[in-house]
């Protein structure tokens, strides 16, 4: 089982909100899709699960393309939408019946299907209340419920953790592991949080502005930043004549400053210690720490777009 | 699956107090203020058939002359003198114009109905222009003379009595004609009779069944403000049924449900069918609720509840294929706003040309056509003539409007719903 995704472009009026993107799933592997807001994952997404037209492109699933008959797809598919589409004035349960119903499951089957995933989501005690009643985490729960009924091959999820507390969000992350372990679902996880991707995914696309800038294993997308140290200085106070000079290194790449966490990017050849340091006395700088660490995927993102994945 | 859709639809408008209250206690309210406000206008004394109509009878011929002609006649024929004494004696008592204006047309059960005014024929032609006579009798000249003739020689046909109603003043003019032709009748079976010979006896003649009249125009009666209220309301928001609906779908689109739907690979035509049919179930529902609640609480009688619930299912086939016109529409345009202006807008436009405020029909015949244009306005007025005792073969076309306008709405829907690729 294979699903993938052919040079997809999507043009809204005059601007390519995705350009020339090539993606595949294979059978048991969880991918992520990391992208800052805006980056076209949710259009992508809506082309892959064949809800729009792609402008140009492929979405195939076995080799056969699934744009003029989608139905082969939907079968084996399920999506999780970044919104929360559910019913709020009707309960986890009766929004389950409802979905289970049209996938074409009915009387003891769907009872039992439905009580198996709030089971799995974790929401028995709450099966009767209506959903406009429910936690954040709650409701993202049951959104990626409803996606279960019909036991999909595929899944595909996007951002099911924005606005959550951190409680729910490991629920949620510890689901989709076990979803993907216990029943060989493939996922597509989409998120602009790097630390999820990372924990979840085998291998990870990136995308910004519509292509896909980087691709492969967590080790192959790091290895992008092998020639370069990321370090992270945390100073009592920030002068800006100590950024300025930064800035103007030939040898630092990337200073993003928050708080009083000011991280850099250099070769690895080059010590950049002694240069830090009489940078800093020369500004009246004061370091309470400086650490070389290891590159995380926003490293990568910083380091492909000279931007921070999230603003 | 279609019916998955329907309990959803049932379930949301159930968990929705707010709309339910809109829905159903607002129309009921509207017609116990408007029903008791206006009841005074609109109708005289409680319950009482409001059948005030004028008569104008105009006679131009002369009763004693015409039957002492006839006597003179009688008395030069070769008959004997027991049968020319016989003959005598009926003429003289007949007096046929006299019976009508006095034990007829002035009887006690027609008096509180009708009035009737003498009127000189030389008077004739101003009161036919006065539009407030609902008909005019008039007995032409020798008419008394032609009837004994006939009735008891059993010569020539009699004289008709002219009769000439006023158009706006239907029901009255109906009701009066009915009775002036029975009138005729019960003469003219005296020329049978004469013919035959039976006529060996005095005998008067026989009686009109007034009663049996008024009861039959009582049938068709003029309808109560509450009742009338009780209608307009019902077919007034029975509208927001439709726009709702439509707002409902539009929301599940908004909140990407619709979107599942289609996911679970379900047709935008089993969608709209489900749309459909849940807002006919639900326009039915809320129909016999309103109607059955108004009823119960002002003892208001159908006559007919099997046609009741043909106009009822009607009405809500009409108000489905709005349902699905404004949901397609609300997904064209990527927004609520045709719904709202349904809702707004629309409904009341076709509230006041329908009726449902007051008789707007009654204003021009142009708005009378218009308003049964409307779903609301031609259902109106098919229930306001079953709730008067007329037959279900008197609605049959505002049935047939009803399918057909509800027909062209999901034509018009399938037409509108966007394609795959626009629906996003
Ligand atoms: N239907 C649409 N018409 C026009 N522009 C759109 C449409 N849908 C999305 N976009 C634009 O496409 C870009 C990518 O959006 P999206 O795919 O939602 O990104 P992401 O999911 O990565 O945040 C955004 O700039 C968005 O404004
Ligand atoms: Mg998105």
């Amino acid at each position: 089982m294979m699903l993938e995704a052919v040079e997809l472009t999507k043009q809204f009026k005059q601007t390519k909100v995705v350009n020339g993107v090539n993606l595949y799933l294979e059978k048991g592997e969880i991918v992520g899709l990391l992208g800052p807001n805006g980056a076209g994952k949710s259009t992508t997404i809506s082309m892959i699960s064949t809800l729009i037209p792609p402008t140009s492109g492929d979405v195939r699933l076995n080799n056969k393309s699934v744009i003029k008959e989608p139905s082969k797809l939907r079968k084996v598919l399920g999506v999780v939408p970044q919104e929360i589409a559910l019913y709020s004035d009707l309960s986890a349960k009766e929004n389950l019946q409802f979905f289970g119903r049209i996938h074409r499951l009915s009387g003891a089957r769907l009872q039992k299907k439905v009580d198996e995933i709030l089971e799995q989501i974790g929401l028995t005690d709450r099966q009767n209340d209506l959903v406009k009643h429910f936690s954040g985490g709650m409701k993202r729960r049951l959104n990626i419920g409803v996606a279960l009924l019909h036991e999909p091959e595929f899944i595909i999820m996007d951002e099911p953790t924005v606005g959550i507390d951190p409680q729910s969000r490991n629920y949620i992350l510890e689901t989709v592991k076990r979803l993907n372990e216990e029943k060989q679902m493939t996922v597509l996880y989409t998120s602009h949080y790097m630390e999820e991707v990372e924990f979840l995914c085998d291998r990870i696309y990136i995308m910004d502005k519509g292509s896909i800038i980087a691709s492969g294993t967590k080790e192959e997308i790091k290895n992008i930043l092998s020639s370069e140290n990321t370090v992270e200085m945390k100073v009592e106070k920030v002068q800006e004549p100590f950024i300025d000079a930064l800035r103007l290194q030939p040898v630092v790449n990337h200073v993003t400053v928050q708080d009083r966490v000011i991280t850099i990017l250099a070769p690895k050849e080059i010590n950049v210690f002694r240069l830090l340091f009489k940078l800093a006395e020369e500004t009246n700088t004061v370091f309470t720490s400086v650490e070389i660490k290891t590159p995380t995927l926003e490293d990568v993102f910083l380091h492909l777009t000279g931007r921070a994945l999230r603003d | 699956m279609i019916q998955s859709f329907i309990k959803k639809q049932f379930l949301l408008f159930i968990r929705n107090p707010h709309e339910l209250l809109v829905l159903l206690g607002m129309p009921f309210i509207l017609v116990t203020i408007l029903g008791f406000a206006l009841g005074n206008v609109m109708d005289g004394d409680d319950g009482a058939p409001k059948i005030h109509a004028k008569i104008a009878l105009v006679n131009e011929g002369n009763e004693q002359a015409d039957i002492q002609r006839f006597v003179h006649e009688v008395e030069s024929m070769k008959l004997s003198a027991n049968q020319k004494q016989m003959m005598v004696h009926t003429a003289k008592a007949m007096l046929p114009v006299t019976t009508l204006k006095n034990e007829v047309l002035g009887s006690k059960e027609l008096k509180k109905y009708i009035k009737v005014v003498t009127v000189q024929p030389s008077k004739l032609k101003k009161v036919r222009q006065d539009d407030s006579y609902a008909a005019i009798i008039k007995v032409p000249n020798g008419f008394t003379y032609s009837v004994l003739r006939n009735a008891l020689l059993g010569e020539q046909q009699p004289a008709k009595l002219s009769f000439y109603v006023n158009e706006g003043k239907e029901m009255t003019s109906e009701f009066v004609e009915d009775i002036v032709l029975e009138f005729q009748q019960r003469y003219s079976m005296f020329s049978a009779l004469g013919k035959s010979g039976f006529i060996n006896h005095s005998f008067t003649i026989p009686d009109i069944h007034v009663q049996g009249k008024v009861e039959t125009v009582t049938k068709k009666k003029p309808i109560h403000a509450i009742t009338y209220y009780m209608v307009g309301m019902s077919v007034m928001f029975v509208l927001y049924i439709a726009s709702n609906v439509g707002s409902y779908a539009f929301n599940e689109k908004q909140l990407h449900v619709f979107d599942r739907i289609l996911l679970a690979d379900v047709s935008k035509w089993s969608y709209m069918t489900g749309i459909f049919i849940s807002t006919v179930l639900l326009a039915f529902v809320q129909l016999n609720i309103l109607y059955g609640v108004t009823s119960s609480v002002y003892h208001i009688k159908w006559p007919a509840l099997f046609s009741f619930l043909i106009v009822t299912l009607a009405l809500s086939l009409a108000v489905g294929g709005l349902g699905v016109l404004l949901t397609a529409l609300n997904f064209r345009i990527n927004s609520e706003q045709v719904s709202r202006f349904f809702q707004s807008v629309l409904v009341t436009l076709f509230s006041l040309l329908g009726g449902s405020f007051f008789p707007s029909g009654q204003l021009s015949d142009f708005m009378n056509t218009l308003g049964n244009f409307t779903p609301n306005g031609s259902s109106m007025s098919a229930y306001l003539k079953l709730l008067q005792g007329y037959g279900l073969t008197e609605v049959t076309h505002s049935i047939l409007y009803l399918c057909l306008f509800s027909a062209a709405m999901v034509v018009a829907s399938v037409w509108a719903f966007p394609k795959r690729g626009n629906l996003s």
